[in-house]
């Protein structure tokens, strides 16, 4: 098997995450706007405002909450659940600032991680520029959070795809 | 008088099979019968042993111990369903990450035919 994560888990565990945020936020808006409704004629118009900007927010709220699981864990809970994390050039979880870029540019240009297709070590465009990688962890991996050992490369490898073994 | 009597004895060899076969189908009918009268003896006899009083106090005698050593140590039973619930989960989470591997494999394999077919194309 591919040690790096290819379109499909990666897509199912970015919707899964997607899902989580998107009934959070819409349980936190809607608690929002009902209490704001009590408070009067303001509030109400607080409320309008927040449930107006709840779907432009989204992808900031999305964004915020991918970095903030890679770079506290090394993954979000969606890439748990199928077995994957975001790890950089040492093998450790992205540093603040990678994990912002990757975040943001996942969250308003999902389509730069379409490049993940035709790259060897499956890295999307905000892979290149965050200088990540995602990689498969084992069970035993996920028992104990430890780090991966496969390093990802931060220069340009597209082209040469095929089955790289693990280092 | 000789073909008569040959004939007489046939019939009689005949009969007798005839005889036979029916004595064998009453056999087995007797069989069903006594084995479906067997069946519910066994039935009514033990639902006779299964709800007297002595049986009924042996059990719950048996059922307060168990109880007891349940509330005593109940590590034992939540280390069980803790076991379980973890393996359940475990063989849900393995199936979901099966699949989508062998997504990716698919994929990787599709876009591998994009490619060289593209390569062999600009090649000639």
């Amino acid at each position: 098997m591919n040690p790096y994560a290819g379109l499909v888990s990666r897509s199912a565990a970015y919707v899964l995450d997607a899902l989580i945020v998107a009934v959070m936020a819409g349980v936190a808006t809607l608690t929002f706007a009902l209490v704001a409704s009590v408070l009067g004629s303001e509030g109400r118009e607080l409320a309008r405002i927040v449930l107006s900007s709840f779907l432009v927010f989204l992808p900031t709220l999305m964004a915020l909450y991918c970095s903030g699981f890679w770079i506290l864990a090394g993954r979000t809970p969606g890439q748990f659940v199928f077995g994957l994390r975001v790890v950089n050039r040492d093998g450790r979880p992205p540093r603040l600032v990678a994990g912002l870029i990757r975040g943001l540019l996942l969250a308003y240009l999902p389509i730069v991680a379409l490049w993940l297709l035709f790259d060897r070590r499956h890295q999307g465009l905000h892979d290149k520029l965050a200088r990540t990688t995602v990689v498969r962890s084992s069970p035993r991996e996920d028992e104990a959070s430890g780090t991966s050992h496969i390093a990802p490369s931060s220069g340009a490898d597209h082209g040469s795809r095929g089955r790289v073994p693990t280092t | 008088m000789r073909i008569p009597g040959l004939l007489q004895w046939g019939d009689v060899a005949i009969g007798a099979i005839s005889r036979a076969a029916e004595a064998l189908a009453d056999q087995k009918e007797l069989a069903e019968r006594g084995a479906a009268s067997r069946t519910r003896l066994m039935d009514s006899l033990i639902t006779a042993i299964a709800t007297s009083p002595l049986v009924e106090r042996v059990v719950e005698i048996q059922l307060d111990r168990v109880l007891e050593l349940l509330e005593r140590e109940p590590e034992r039973i939540r280390a069980l369903v803790r076991g379980q619930r973890d393996n359940m989960v475990g063989e849900v989470v393995g199936r979901v990450r099966a699949g989508a591997a062998a997504g990716d494999d698919a994929v990787d394999r599709l876009t591998l035919r994009w490619t060289r077919n593209g390569n062999t194309e600009t090649a000639t």
